[in-house]
């Protein structure tokens, strides 16, 4: 059974007529994981906070999010304050700006035991200890009533796992959960986070453009591109051979050890610009090297091929992929 | 901690030296002095006016004296309230002062507060921009035109408190002196209070604390409230020492006997002795309460506590 349904969520701007986030669906089985990659400005992070209700006010969220039968687009406060830390712990980006500086990270990681399973204070202050330990935090004790400007990227991360974990949730969405931090910890943490899916029996949502994480962390992938989702498919078949130009193009612009330092770093040629978007045709058409004639005609459907589903011209009219169902 | 404090007190020692030596050399520098008056003296009297005040000894001379009474808290004798010491002038004044500026302190902080905190809560909705609005007109209008608008309504009016005063056993006679003080400062600390919640809770940590589930109540009283009281506090320091040393404006409209007329009249007397003593004195308060600010910094940032 599923654990949580998306339904062509949308996300736009009031008097925007093109989503940031465009009709996103997928669906993410009890204990399975799904990486969404995609460069800055995909939609990634946002509509990951929609699940949550967390985006901007001013924001308007359309479509179906269920997580356990439960929608949770359009709910009120209370409703998504059950969910939120209980069910689902989020994780973002960035942990020197996502603790609060003002107050000790004991604190930080037992309040969602209080508010959720109304556990004493001395109660969750422990677990919060545990919780420390857990994510091998060394001398936990004395960790709790430190403050986040004292303590390393790395540990701060960490604490933000614990925080994220406290109410033992299912799913957990971590949002470039490595970014920022040097090579080391990020292998640190990313076993962490392998061996946290197992012990806590976890489903995970991990945003990242990092795809070396991709295929250690995640069964799935789902591929993002100015609000839309591209190619979706089983993380092992997606990255040894990428359908889509941009799955394809984003797996070329990884760099290569074996490269000589002089080289330039591989990228996708031009930019992501939002205003240069048209709804009318396919979102990649400025950057595809493969674009084609009808690629400016219409936007692509979305179709299920033999190796994955995606949004693509050139697999639907070479017929090379017929769609399967 | 306590080093902490004993060093910043003692720092504000040679800013106090600066501060009074600056005001003598500037109060002499001015054309004029404290016997000019609208009938020139005869030159006798005024040869001994100005032997009495030792102010026919060198510049230098007189600083070094004033200087050295102040090490004994000597003030100088008042040149325009004769047969006053500053001291005693300052004495009488500071308690009235100090009563009604507290007074306004108090309802400041208290309704600026409140009405910050709704306005921050109802951001979007109507009262929101209602608040900022009235907020915008307090901030604007300055208390001379304030002050005689409340003695029009509330005095003359309605006839429900007195139009000015200073009695010990009226002590409504607070009312309309310390609305007139607290007003703006009110509409000042709404203002900050709003933006810096709603800045606060724009921030990615409160963020974190929402994707826990935590109710409104947790993300305001643990999470927001610090970040946004501290431009509050930034803004208190000053404001308390101004309110504290008293308003011209509001002690004129009202007739009260308050510090605040001093600054004023004894500037444009060339009461030397007596602006050196306001000078220190409200010199003195912004020290003490920046002081004090620096003190609510560390007590609520732990960032800026050093071990």
């Amino acid at each position: 059974m599923s654990l949580l349904v998306v339904d062509r969520l949308s996300i736009t701007v009031p008097g925007v007529s093109l989503p940031l986030v465009d009709a996103l669906s997928f669906a993410l089985d009890a204990g399975g994981s799904l990486a969404i990659v995609g460069e800055s400005g995909s939609g990634k992070s946002l509509a990951m906070q929609a699940l949550l209700g967390l985006q901007a006010p001013e924001l308007r969220v359309q479509g179906s999010a269920r997580f356990n039968g439960r929608e949770l687009v359009g709910v009120g406060e209370a409703t998504l304050n059950a969910v939120r830390g209980a069910q689902i712990g989020f994780v973002f980006q960035d942990a020197s700006l996502s603790l609060n500086p003002f107050l000790p990270v004991g604190l930080q990681i037992a309040e969602s035991l209080q508010v959720h399973r109304g556990a004493s204070r001395a109660a969750a202050w422990q677990e919060a200890q545990r919780l420390l330990d857990a994510v091998r935090v060394a001398r936990p004790g004395q960790r709790l009533a430190q403050y986040p400007h004292e303590l390393s990227g790395g540990m701060r991360q960490r604490v933000m796992f614990a925080a994220a974990l406290a109410c033992r949730p299912q799913l957990l969405i971590a949002d470039e959960p490595t970014t920022a931090l040097d090579a080391t910890v990020q292998r640190q943490l990313v076993d962490l986070l392998r061996d946290l899916r197992r012990d806590f029996a976890l489903s995970l949502l991990l945003i990242t453009h990092d795809l070396g994480l991709v295929g250690e962390l995640c069964e799935q992938t789902l591929v993002l591109y100015a609000g839309r989702q591209m190619e979706v498919g089983a993380s092992a078949s997606l990255l040894r051979a990428p359908q889509h130009p941009y799955t394809q193009a984003l797996l070329r612009a990884r760099p290569s050890l074996t490269d000589d330092v002089d080289t330039p770093l591989p990228a996708i040629p031009g930019a992501l610009q939002r205003a240069q978007l048209d709804g009318r045709r396919c979102r990649f058409i400025g950057r595809c090297t493969q674009a084609m004639a009808e690629c400016d005609g219409a936007e692509p459907a979305w179709r299920v091929a033999e190796r994955s589903a995606l949004r693509c011209h050139r697999h639907t009219s070479s017929g090379k992929t017929t769609s399967g169902e | 901690m306590l080093s902490f404090a004993l060093r910043r007190l003692l720092s504000a020692v040679p800013t106090l030296f600066v501060l009074v030596t600056l005001t003598f050399f500037l109060m002499r520098a001015a054309p004029g002095g404290p016997f000019d008056g609208e009938r020139t003296l005869p030159p006798q009297v005024e040869a001994a006016l100005t032997r009495e005040y030792h102010l026919d000894a060198p510049l230098w001379r007189q600083y070094l004296d004033y200087l050295g009474n102040l090490a004994h808290g000597d003030l100088g004798p008042s040149f325009q309230y004769e047969g006053y010491r500053v001291t005693e002038l300052i004495g009488d004044a500071l308690p009235v002062s100090l009563a009604l500026g507290s007074a306004a302190l108090a309802l400041s902080l208290l309704l600026g507060g409140v009405i910050g905190a709704v306005a921050a809560l109802r951001q979007g909705r109507w009262i929101d921009p209602l608040l900022t609005h009235i907020t915008l007109i307090g901030v604007s209008i300055p208390n001379y035109v304030i002050a005689p608008l409340l003695v029009l309504l509330f005095a003359v009016t309605l006839g429900w408190l007195p139009a000015g005063g200073w009695h010990h056993d009226r002590p409504t006679d607070m009312v309309l002196p310390v609305i007139a003080l607290a007003l703006p400062q009110i509409a000042y600390i709404a203002r900050l209070l709003r933006n810096g919640l709603i800045d606060a809770l724009a921030t990615p940590y409160l963020r974190t604390a929402r994707a826990k589930g935590l109710p409104l109540r947790l993300l305001v009283l643990r999470h927001a409230w610090r970040p946004a009281v501290l431009p509050v506090i930034s803004h208190l320091g000053p404001a308390a020492a101004g309110l504290l040393t008293g308003s011209v404006v509001v002690e004129q409209v009202f007739g009260i006997p308050g510090l605040g007329r001093y600054f004023v009249q004894a500037a444009l007397n060339r009461d030397y002795t007596l602006v050196l003593g306001a000078v220190l004195l409200y010199g003195t308060l912004i020290v003490l309460f920046n002081f004090v600010v620096d003190l609510l910094y560390g007590a609520l940032d732990p960032r800026l506590r050093t071990a």
